[in-house]
């Protein structure tokens, strides 16, 4: 079943062309990864996919039905946004890390407590259960803004850099969620990262993105990735993760191409 | 308790007790969104309308109340849909209000009591009608913290998050901003525009300070407000000072000194 499908998509900024015709068709199920270096249009993507911003041209569709006409319960997307440039948070408000989950069940009041329990345990912190979220680690916020987009059991999760500023043995542990995440409960997974190392190991799916979006969807087979020819002389390549095949990137060069 | 005989006293207290509620919980939000410079806007932008009001010869609280509306609203809706910045719409919506209200003034002949007692505050001039403005505001705030409190908390946390939740943040962005001028108005009277952008940050600041949890922030910002306008209103009487002026400067050394015990830097910026 398609989830996600992006029609022909533009998205204009300061009379400058951020996104320019964006086409993309998310399955169910599997993990997606967007790549692109720094100033891609990248988070900019995110944020038109979970109706944050508007296209000025193009449709963004999920389930077949415009995002913007869907209610909150045919829309069942977590977003975990891009913590170190997330402003959004206040500094000033003493909050909980149960109440910080609890605030996103605002429209889902049943069984609080117990969709607590289960996300914190999910992600093992339930020790931070009473801990003001202002005087976490990086590793630890991006646990609990992790487990605040599970609570409301989404089928579609949507995470912006979710390792950035983040300790290696939480960024391990983040990755290693995730993909217990998509293979156990089934849930599809939009990953946005300009970390390359990562995206090998868990995407079934990648998309390239420097204004426009290259696709690549053959499990097993290494992939050209023309956005990063700027950044490497050869260009690069990233092996999208098969059965018999190790998880790497390498550059164009060292296969023929 | 000789200040008690008084009617104005009595009036002032009473008005006191029902401010402390609507300023320390006001003041929990202002301080947690950082919108002081918006309290302190609205409250000046206000100025204009009571120039307006006393040179129509109608209740000053009504231009008040009219322009505050509009400025509010208009800051509002300028920060949330226009590339100009909350802070620019102030500042241009304050010093046009201020010159206007100026050269109103300059049309009015005599003596404009009524209007210094807006800008500075004045106990004594708090009239049945304004008590009866308080009480009204201080239970229509109430009723709408009782029903939207995890709403406007959402709100202030990640305002970004509840739009995502498709909650409609931006409504209970202008429903916080109308508790705002609630309670500006409600202040007028006692601590006068000039400094009321004292009342409306120092007991949340306070609160920051001492609370552990948001719970202990509203209930500490409640506590503190009463006890610095009640305290500040008797200190007043027996000092024969100006009672918005001691009170803001019995809110500031009462913050002062739980910065030096607390430390300035415990809780980071």
């Amino acid at each position: 079943m398609n989830l996600f499908e992006i029609r022909n998509m533009w998205y204009q900024f300061d009379d400058r062309w951020i996104l320019e015709d964006i086409n993309l068709v998310i399955r169910d199920k599997i993990v997606f990864t967007v790549v692109g270096p720094n100033g891609s249009g990248k988070t900019t993507l995110i944020k038109l996919m979970v109706g944050l911003l508007r296209p000025q041209r193009g449709r963004i569709l999920y389930k077949n039905k415009d995002i913007m006409k869907l209610s909150p319960e045919e829309f069942r997307v977590g977003y975990v946004p891009q913590l170190s440039s997330y402003s959004e948070i206040s500094q000033r408000l003493l909050l909980p890390v149960s109440d910080v989950i609890r605030l996103s069940m605002l429209r889902n009041k049943e069984n609080i407590k117990v969709k607590i329990d289960r996300v914190l345990e999910m992600l093992q912190i339930e020790d931070l259960r009473n801990e003001l979220f202002l005087k976490l680690s990086g590793g630890q916020k991006q646990k609990v803004l992790l487990a605040r987009a599970l609570a409301n059991e989404p089928e579609t999760l949507i995470l912006d850099e979710p390792v950035t500023g983040v300790d290696q043995e939480s960024e391990f542990h983040i990755f290693n969620f995730l993909k217990q995440l998509n293979r156990k409960e089934k849930i599809t997974i939009i990953l946005v990262t300009h970390d390359l190392d990562v995206v090998p190991g868990i995407s079934d799916k990648v998309g390239c993105l420097d204004k426009r979006l290259y696709v690549h969807n053959k499990g097993g087979e290494f992939i050209s990735c023309p956005v990063y020819k700027n950044q490497m002389k050869e260009g690069l390549e990233i092996l999208v993760h098969g059965k018999n095949i190790p998880h790497r990137l390498v550059p164009l060069h060292r296969h023929g191409k | 308790m000789e200040f008690m005989q008084y009617t104005f006293m009595q009036r002032a207290l009473a008005a006191g007790v029902l401010i402390s509620f609507l300023t320390g919980m006001v003041s929990f939000f202002i301080t947690s969104k950082n919108l002081a410079f918006l309290g302190e806007g609205i409250s000046h932008i206000s100025f204009g309308g009571l120039a307006l009001a006393v040179l129509l010869g109608i209740h000053p609280l009504l231009g008040a109340l009219v322009f505050a509306l509009f400025a509010g609203f208009s800051i509002a809706r300028i920060s949330l849909n226009s590339r100009i910045s909350e802070d620019t719409s102030i500042g241009i919506l304050v010093s046009f209000s201020m010159a206007l209200g100026i050269i109103l003034l300059s049309y009015k002949k005599g003596y404009t009591s009524d209007l210094l007692s807006f800008l500075f505050g004045s106990i004594l001039t708090i009239t049945p009608a304004d008590m009866l403005f308080i009480l009204g505001s201080a239970v229509l705030a109430g009723s709408v913290f009782y029903r939207y409190f995890n709403q406007f908390l959402m709100l202030v946390f990640d305002r970004e998050y509840g739009r995502i939740m498709r909650l409609p943040v931006d409504r209970y962005y202008y429903l916080l901003i109308f508790l705002i001028i609630c309670t500006i108005l409600s202040l007028i009277k006692i601590t006068g525009v000039v400094l009321l952008t004292g009342l409306l940050v120092l007991p949340g600041a306070t609160s920051y300070l001492l609370a552990r949890n948001y719970r202990e922030q509203v209930l500490f910002s409640i506590l503190t407000a009463f006890i610095n306008i009640m305290l500040g209103l008797v200190l007043s009487y027996y000092l024969n000072w100006p009672s918005g002026a001691t009170i803001v400067i019995l809110s500031t050394i009462v913050f002062s000194v739980i910065i030096m015990i607390k430390g300035a830097g415990k809780r980071g910026k």
